[in-house]
């Protein structure tokens, strides 16, 4: 005998049909009996493919890593073993293919006999929270990381002054052999070297707040195009390809400070395409609040495992890159409160997309 | 170029190198490795230029320069720094009344040149004001 009224039944079944959280309920032997419309939009399939399958392949394309789902599948074992509610926080792919990080809590349903029933599976969507925390994870270790560097380039800097500034005084001496005189060049153009590479450190390392006026994004990107010209760049034929949105709204920004980040990301699209390529330059107001940019490169993309550290100080797998290029971008993206994000596909390409928070 | 300088920096070796430096450009150089030291020494000699470390162990350097600044307020300070180009450290330094700014990541010929252009503006500046 049910304890609610025909009415309240009805809608008991609309709330969970239609609640923002996942919901499936599966019998012992993992047939899934129930679900709602949140599950049935997330995993792109509909109800009549859903009820009567195994829980895991509702949940789990077969592309995804067997590793997870015996994992997600360990957990729920162990609820229907010691009859204990679970929680369990997953990474699934969604309907689109984005990951999606979902907590479930795990609850096993017993009859009135005693007898497990089945299993009820209640997720929650935290991906945007996951990402946030990410965000302000990167945030503090770079912080943590650029203070570090200041310490010890400013520690390297003192010796590093007092070898090149006599290395100079004895290049000044007439009376030198020649031997000698190679020798002492050799130590001021690695001195030099390393000079160089200090000031890339100071640059990583400082919060040098952004002096902000109003300025469009569309001019940036115009006046940074010809300022190319004076990198060295591959040979191959690279085509530019600029879709720049009118009407654009103004951002408050540091012309230096934008012009450099994106001279940065430019070139280095240049260079993920030896063979040559195409770049896309596209521009647009972004949900009232931002303006967008996007810089799409045909070059060989990044690996789905390097994405997560391309932003880290010393990150590079170019053969004589410093690895602070992006991270310099992403200091100065984040001083004028804005986001820079990559999307990149193995042997397609990449885009970065920047969102900086109107004026 | 014949000035009188004070080299203010916490590390023997560097201020070594200052000393030969500026006495191959004929100025009379002499050096202390605190903040402390470089007040008292101002105290009992007139110099034109104090050569003064930011970061220096004790007193740091834009305390040294607030404080002579107060007692000397005539005396040429130029700020060396181990830290690179950093505006907003130039802006405090100017705020509190250094004529110049020298980082030890320059070239040394680019140090000594701007050591002397700064010199020699603010001497310029200060007869001009008299």
């Amino acid at each position: 005998m049910s304890p609610f009224t025909q009415e309240a039944e009805k809608l008991l079944f609309r709330l969970i049909d239609n609640a923002n959280v996942f919901f499936l309920y599966f019998d012992a032997d993992g047939n899934v009996s129930v679900c709602n419309k949140k599950l049935e939009y997330i995993t792109g399939k509909n109800r009549e493919g859903i009820i009567g399958q195994n829980w895991l392949n509702v949940l789990y394309r077969n592309s995804d890593a067997a590793i997870k789902q015996q994992m997600f599948k360990a957990v729920v074992d162990d609820s229907i073993k010691y009859r204990r509610p679970n929680s369990f926080e997953a990474v699934i792919s969604d309907r689109d293919n984005n990951e999606r990080f979902i907590f479930w809590s795990i609850t096993p349903i017993a009859a009135a006999t005693g007898e497990l029933e089945g299993i009820l599976l209640i997720g929650d969507d935290i991906t945007e929270r996951k990402k946030l925390e990410y965000q302000i994870f990167q945030t503090e270790k770079l912080a943590a990381i650029g203070q570090f560097v200041a310490g010890m380039a400013h520690e390297i800097n003192n010796p590093l002054f007092v070898i090149s500034g006599r290395t100079d005084m004895l290049l000044e001496q007439k009376r030198l052999s020649s031997k000698v005189r190679e020798s002492l060049n050799i130590v001021s153009a690695q001195t030099d070297r390393i000079r160089k590479l200090l000031d890339r450190l100071f640059k990583f390392s400082r919060k040098s707040q952004p002096k902000l006026e109003a300025i469009n994004i569309n001019d940036i990107i115009e006046s940074v195009l010809p300022l190319l010209s004076y990198h060295k760049l591959p040979s191959s034929a690279v085509n530019i390809e600029k879709d720049l949105a009118e009407g654009l709204f103004p951002i408050k920004g540091d012309l230096n400070q934008l012009q450099e980040v994106f001279i940065n990301l430019l070139l280095n699209a240049y260079q993920s395409m030896p063979e040559g390529g195409k770049i896309a330059i596209k521009t647009g107001n972004f949900q009232d609040r931002y303006a967008e940019v996007l810089i799409s490169n045909t070059g060989g993309g990044i690996p789905q495992q390097d994405l997560k550290n391309l932003f880290m100080p010393f990150f590079s797998k170019k053969k004589d890159g410093t690895g602070l290029g992006l991270s310099i971008c992403y200091n100065i993206i984040k001083n004028h409160n804005g986001s820079i994000d990559v999307e990149s596909q193995v042997n397609k390409g990449t885009t970065f997309i920047i969102k900086l928070p109107f004026a | 170029m014949a000035y009188k300088v004070l080299v203010v920096d916490d590390e023997a070796p560097v201020r070594d190198l200052f000393q030969d430096l500026l006495k191959k450009e004929e100025c009379s150089v002499k050096s202390v490795s605190s903040g402390e030291e470089a007040l008292d020494m101002l105290k009992k000699e007139d110099f034109d230029v104090l050569l003064l470390d930011i970061k220096l162990t004790g007193m740091s350097g834009l305390e040294v320069l607030r404080k002579v600044k107060e007692v000397k307020p005539d005396l040429i300070v130029i700020m060396i720094t181990g830290f690179g180009y950093d505006e907003d450290l130039i802006a405090k330094c100017r705020e509190f009344g250094c004529s110049g700014y020298i980082g030890k990541n320059m070239p040394i010929s680019q140090m000594v040149s701007n050591f002397k252009l700064f010199a020699k503006t603010a001497k310029e500046k200060k007869s001009k004001e008299t």
